[in-house]
């Protein structure tokens, strides 16, 4: 059989620009929505997105999802002409639309759409669109071609407004290229040649790249800098000074050239942050309107560059976030309007880049966490004592919801639902090397703050010595360090809890050797070091031997075969070529409550 | 006659650019250029001299009318032949493109032979 063309390498193309398409028409959709009105220019963009999805996906093949884009546009083209005039009841049918298209496009990239699915799917919309239209012919059934309009279209499909004369030999003028292809060439079942690459377009201002290969290039800059510190290694034990210093000098012009390298692949990498936030009003208004709430959503710093990997991590997390917001913290619009608040409720997100880092704040103005309630529920679920209860302060009783499994809600909305709590979101950041903090007022309102490092690939740690292990520890976390005097250390409670007194703050002590049974000479705190590291919105204080350098080092997943071991995010490559582990403060904390009974 | 005639594509997908592009250098034509829409594409035209224009109609900000007329008020610019190809198969749109000095029409989606023939025929008689 003659395939006409071999447009399978254009798929993953068409699928990214579909998908960007339709982000653009859900954008529109909703401000129609929200000014309850249209411009003759929303209404043109919108039929030519339409007509976009429709022209590319016949080309492609996808003639189901080529369909219901003609059928809307064709919709979309009565309201062009102002013979239909936009409606609330039109705007949501035109929403309906969009939910179609989106999974008739699902549907079509799993090859899993067939004709009585379709018209099971798409049928009764389309019959009440045309309802609009006030045509005679209502249909009950869309007509799809079965065959790919490129052999089955009747008609020309092409001709000539001017008379060209015809040469006798068209690709005549080709006569001396080598690649000059015989007519019917491009019928080929599969793609016998490269396209040729050379002095491809003149002036084209980018190029679309596989994020892989990108990963492969980081990869490779990573290799660089572990070569980078074996090298740093080598100089450090040369003993003839004048040739240590020239080594040096040079290693410092190799380091510049590697940071360069680095940052210019990292901005690769980024994607602004408004790829993030477009997925967040449509699932906002859905929440607003089953929950007869009104909900406004603002957001700023769009154009905050973050990395790309970073971004399929967070966007569980924020999903959440904004969820919850939506859910329990926005009242509803009788509550608002007793408690003299405005009736529409407001859920700001903002992303801000600051010393290396990415701050994503999560702003609303509802009922806030009530933290007597957070305490209740803590002492009934055992996580926390009365006792202690008493002495907590306002932050620490608000992270008590990052406790696993808590929640204060009794009615379980499946919005938010239950299983998935703050603990998971928390987690799933602390993957990402970032850290969450909460604030809130009862009844003003409540701010998540995201903390989170610009890169997945590259961390700078500090590395720590436990007697004969070492490990990194990133620096992002780090607030301080000490050697103690043990004036400053207290026991706490029964379990013989060791704290860390210091400037009138009481630090819980992690002794790291314990955690992971590590046999080391250094057992009194007052002979060791004390890392002040940043837990959530608390602090631990990580009792280690001793620490070494500060280093740049390159994150490697751990193989899924060792996944059970916990403690750690990740591991490393030191300057000797030995492999040392990347320590995960949230779960040597988790450990840590485990093993003292703690929650 | 120029042996290596240099092409302008003009259509705001991705992906239609990439495969009149692709179907273009399989056939051996090597200076291929690519533009957004019909601003994108004007920009171009004063940069750079081109042998032939395929261009969409539908497009954001300026489409490929309004390209056309642009092109034929320009003396510079106006004996380049132009291309329009587009989903649109209306004898309204055709008659459009003929006024606004078009050469020739080919509707999406298109076969690549179809294509290589208006190419081949107008930059033949050229």
């Amino acid at each position: 059989m003659i395939v006409p063309f071999n447009m399978s390498r254009f798929i993953d193309l068409f699928i990214d620009e579909s998908r960007e398409t339709l982000e653009k028409i859900e954008k529109l959709l909703l401000a129609f929505e929200q000014n309850s009105a249209v411009t003759a220019e929303e209404i043109n963009d919108l039929f030519r997105y339409l007509h976009t999805l429709k022209g590319n996906s016949s080309s492609i093949g996808f003639l189901y999802f080529s369909k219901l884009a003609h059928e809307l546009e064709h919709f979309l083209d009565a309201m062009r002409h102002e013979t239909l005039i936009y409606s609330t009841e039109i705007g949501e049918s035109l929403i309906e639309g969009y939910e179609l298209l989106n999974e008739i496009l699902t549907l079509e990239i799993a090859k899993e759409i067939n004709e009585e699915l379709f018209q099971n799917k798409c049928a009764p919309h389309l019959k009440n669109l045309s309802a609009y239209l006030n045509s005679d012919t209502q249909k009950d059934t869309i007509v799809v071609p079965n065959e790919s309009p490129l052999r089955s279209r009747e008609g020309e499909t092409f001709g000539f407004f001017k008379k060209v004369l015809k040469t006798q030999n068209s690709p005549t003028l080709l006569e001396n290229e080598p690649k000059v292809a015989p007519k019917n060439s491009l019928l080929f079942e599969e793609q016998p040649k490269e396209a040729p690459k050379e002095s491809r377009s003149v002036g084209n201002a980018s190029i679309r790249v596989n994020l892989e290969k990108i990963d492969n290039l980081m990869n490779g800059i990573g290799e660089l800098v572990i070569a980078m510190s074996m090298l740093e290694q080598y100089a450090d034990n040369l003993t003839d000074q004048k040739i240590k210093n020239g080594f040096n000098e040079r290693i410092g012009f190799l380091q510049h050239t590697i940071r360069d390298l680095q940052d210019s692949v990292m901005s690769t990498r980024m994607v602004p942050m408004e790829q993030v936030y477009s997925k967040f009003p449509k699932v906002i208004r859905d929440i607003a309107k089953t929950l007869h709430k009104e909900i406004l959503f603002k957001t700023s710093g769009s154009e905050v560059e973050i990395d790309k990997a970073m971004i399929e991590g967070l966007s569980d997390p924020l999903m959440h976030i904004i969820r919850n917001a939506c859910d329990h913290g926005i009242e509803s619009s009788e509550q608002r309007l007793r408690l003299g608040k405005p009736i529409e409720g407001t859920i700001k997100i903002e992303a801000t880049q600051a010393n290396e880092q990415i701050v994503i704040s999560i702003y609303d103005d509802g009922k806030g966490i009530d933290t007597e309630k957070v305490v209740e529920k803590a002492i009934s679920m055992g996580i926390l004592s009365k006792e202690r209860a008493i002495t907590l302060s306002h932050k620490e009783k608000i992270n008590l919801i990052f406790e696993p499994g808590f929640t204060t809600t009794t009615d379980i909305t499946d919005l938010s639902g239950r299983g998935v709590g703050m603990d998971v979101v928390r987690s799933n950041i602390s993957h990402l090397g970032g850290t969450i903090q909460i604030d809130s007022t009862l009844g003003e309102g409540s701010l998540f703050r995201l903390l989170l490092p610009l890169t997945l690939a590259i961390v700078d740690v500090l590395t720590v010595v436990i007697g004969n292990s070492h490990f990194f520890l990133p620096l992002s976390v780090i607030i301080e360090s000490l050697q103690p005097e043990m004036s400053m250390i207290q026991s706490m409670g029964n379990k013989n809890n060791e704290v860390l007194v210091l400037r009138e703050e009481a630090i819980p002590i992690i002794r790291l050797h314990d955690i992971f049974k590590i046999e080391t000479s250094v057992k009194s705190l007052s002979e060791g070091m004390l890392i002040i590291v940043r837990y959530g919105t608390s602090k631990v204080a990580i009792f280690i031997d001793i620490f070494l350098n500060q280093q740049q080092v390159v994150i490697k997943p751990i193989d899924k075969n060792f996944k059970a071991i916990k403690g750690f995010s990740g591991a490393s490559i030191k300057g000797d070529g030995s492999i040392a582990l990347i320590l995960d403060v949230v779960a040597i904390t988790a450990i840590y409550k485990h093993n003292k009974g703690i929650g | 006659m120029n042996l290596n005639p240099s092409i302008l594509i003009v259509d705001d997908s991705r992906m239609m650019r990439d495969i009149v592009t692709y179907a273009l250098e399989c056939a051996g034509y090597t200076t291929l250029t690519q533009a957004e829409d019909g601003i994108d594409a004007l920009e171009k035209i004063e940069a750079h001299p081109f042998d032939l224009i395929i261009t969409d109609i539908n497009m954001p900000r300026m489409d490929g009318i309004e390209l056309c007329k642009a092109l034929q008020k320009n003396e510079k610019s106006a004996s380049i032949p132009i291309v329009v190809l587009t989903t649109e198969s209306s004898d309204e749109m055709k008659s459009k493109g003929k006024e606004s000095g078009a050469w020739a029409w080919i509707i999406k989606p298109f076969l690549p032979d179809d294509l290589l023939h208006v190419v081949t025929t107008i930059l033949g008689h050229r």
